[in-house]
């Protein structure tokens, strides 16, 4: 019991202390390095419904207006457009747009991390043969599928670059609705890349 | 009754075909997979509300995989249960629109395979109220050629009256023999003070104790393991074609939706209109259903002694076909081999 109390305190310190030495790098690099100003940039990103159900997006993202930005410190309003597809293998393909605003801030000039909202719209159709029963008492094979409001809410960290490509991850949950009786929510993990477009 | 859609049907010895029922707002998953040649179509009715059909086939490959060497599984996931999605309002959460699923899909089967082809019904927990209930309605049984309940919940006001006496007596047992003493304490000190008829919420606590102590049961040696692997489980909700985010809401909403419907509910009575061969196989040591519910069961139809049975699993709880999975599906092909 002694020892692990013993470990335990060195473990806390030495996570005080790392903490204080990240802090002492973030400052010292913010004298010798401000991250640039923002910029529109193009997105792409692998797309993970459930994280494993596999799609796309791709978006368009600028800073949201100059009267929000708090350029001293470092902390932006973005919007972003963007357009996605997923697929879930033998249940259904999705299509969908959706708008976001995002808040960023930069913690070293090379890290980015931030918070999303988001809303839109998510269109989906079976991928399996589909049948419903008609008045004539006949099974047609039909078309099926269904459109969903879509909002979002989700986290980022990324690299910072604005001259090259940028690197981000952002998990997020996913509401859509209507679904069966109420919403359906899903863990969304996005892994992608940014481009600063001028 | 429907006729042949125009797509191909598909016969085989091996068949996996997946296609969708889109009903009354509901677009549900039914996947088809074994023997289609033997034109005999076992048509599992998942537990739950809410439940999930394809863990009947992906997690529990060796109650299922003997069957589908011999005959045709049909995997249906229900309104508002594992994959499937839609749009309805709480109205369509009823007993009566789940019948009027079950039938449909049904006359699906008998259209997309033939008419010549014969369906069992195998209706666990949930899934034994369900078909109850749809067996019990005016011309359903004639198109259903076997019906097997397993653990099946037909009767709730006899399980709200046998379970908490069942989890008493079983903590009697426990107790004194040094297995999860506190836990046990817990259940029959709540039991014993448990006054008839339970409320809503009463019978919900003594649903989750009935469910918690099915691994006690199997930690202390007196019911297998499940064949349910960790490892299976893992691949089944992260990495096969099932959405367990999908699932995880499908079963809240469902289940909420239906509860109070249910829990009071008895078909025990509807249930002499059912006329067709049966069998009712129960775990031993199923305190969620006790057992006294097959023998209510077998009392309740009106089919001739000679065409119904009970057999119990011994080292089983709640779900003998992933306890027992050989013994279960053994007899299983024994009562479809009669009737088919």
């Amino acid at each position: 019991m002694i020892v692990y109390m013993s470990m335990k305190h060195i473990c806390l310190l030495g996570l005080a202390l790392l903490i204080h030495s990240l802090g002492l790098v973030a400052q010292e690099e913010k004298i010798q390095q401000q991250p640039p100003p923002p910029a529109p940039s193009i997105t792409a990103a692998y797309y993970g419904e459930t994280i494993f159900h596999s799609g796309i997006k791709l978006g368009y993202e600028r800073p949201f207006s100059s009267l929000l930005m708090e350029v001293r410190n470092h902390r932006y309003f973005y919007v972003s457009g963007n357009l996605g597809y997923v697929s879930h293998k033998t249940v259904y393909r999705a299509i969908f747009a959706d708008a976001e605003l995002g808040y960023r801030f930069f913690p070293l000039h090379w890290l980015r991390l931030g918070g999303w909202i988001g809303i839109g719209i998510n269109r989906y159709g079976l991928s399996s043969p589909s049948y419903a029963l008609q008045p004539n008492g006949e099974f047609e094979q039909i078309s099926s599928g269904g459109a969903r409001f879509m909002s979002s809410i989700g986290l980022e960290i990324g690299s910072q670059n604005q001259a090259t490509t940028s690197f981000f991850l952002k998990p997020q949950l996913v509401s859509l609705s209507p679904h069966n009786t109420g919403s359906l929510k899903q863990l969304v993990l996005e892994i992608g890349i940014s481009k600063p477009i001028n | 009754m429907a006729c042949v859609p125009q797509e191909e049907i598909v016969e085989g010895i091996a068949v996996q075909e997946q296609f969708y029922l889109v009903h009354q707002g509901a677009q549900m998953p039914v996947l088809v997979e074994g023997n289609t040649e033997s034109n005999t179509f076992i048509l599992i009715v998942h537990g739950g509300p809410g439940g999930n059909a394809m863990v009947y086939n992906d997690l529990l490959g060796s109650f299922s995989n003997p069957l589908e060497e011999k005959y045709a599984m049909v995997y249906w996931d229900q309104r508002g249960s594992g994959n499937s999605l839609g749009n309805y309002g709480v109205e369509s959460v009823t007993v009566n629109q789940f019948v009027e699923d079950l039938d449909v899909l049904v006359d699906l089967l008998f259209a997309r395979y033939g008419q010549d082809i014969q369906v069992f019904l195998l209706g666990h927990s949930w899934g034994g109220t369900l078909t109850a209930a749809y067996l019990s309605q005016a011309g359903n049984q004639d198109k259903i050629a076997g019906w097997i309940e397993v653990d099946g919940a037909h009767n709730f006001p006899l399980i709200n009256e046998t379970t908490p006496a069942e989890l008493i007596r079983t903590g009697r047992e426990q107790i004194p023999a040094g297995n999860r003493v506190d836990e046990w304490t817990e259940i029959v000190d709540y039991c014993e003070n448990l006054t008839q008829p339970l409320s809503l919420a009463e019978i919900l606590q003594v649903n989750r104790y009935a469910n918690v102590v099915e691994s006690y049961l199997i930690e202390a040696g007196i019911t297998t393991q499940s064949s349910l692997q960790l490892g299976e489980a893992v691949r089944f909700y992260f990495f096969s074609n099932h959405n367990f985010m999908t699932s995880f809401f499908n079963s809240s909403m469902t289940s909420r939706g239906l509860l109070e419907e249910l829990v009071f509910n008895s078909y025990s009575e509807d249930m002499k209109e059912i006329r067709i061969p049966s069998l009712f196989l129960w775990g031993r040591h199923d305190l969620v259903v006790p057992p006294v519910l097959a023998d209510d069961a077998f009392h309740a139809i009106s089919t001739p002694p000679a065409d119904k049975s009970i057999y119990i699993f011994e080292d089983s709880g709640h779900s003998p076909m992933a306890q027992q999975p050989e013994e279960f599906s053994l007899k299983l092909i024994q009562f479809v081999e009669k009737y088919r």
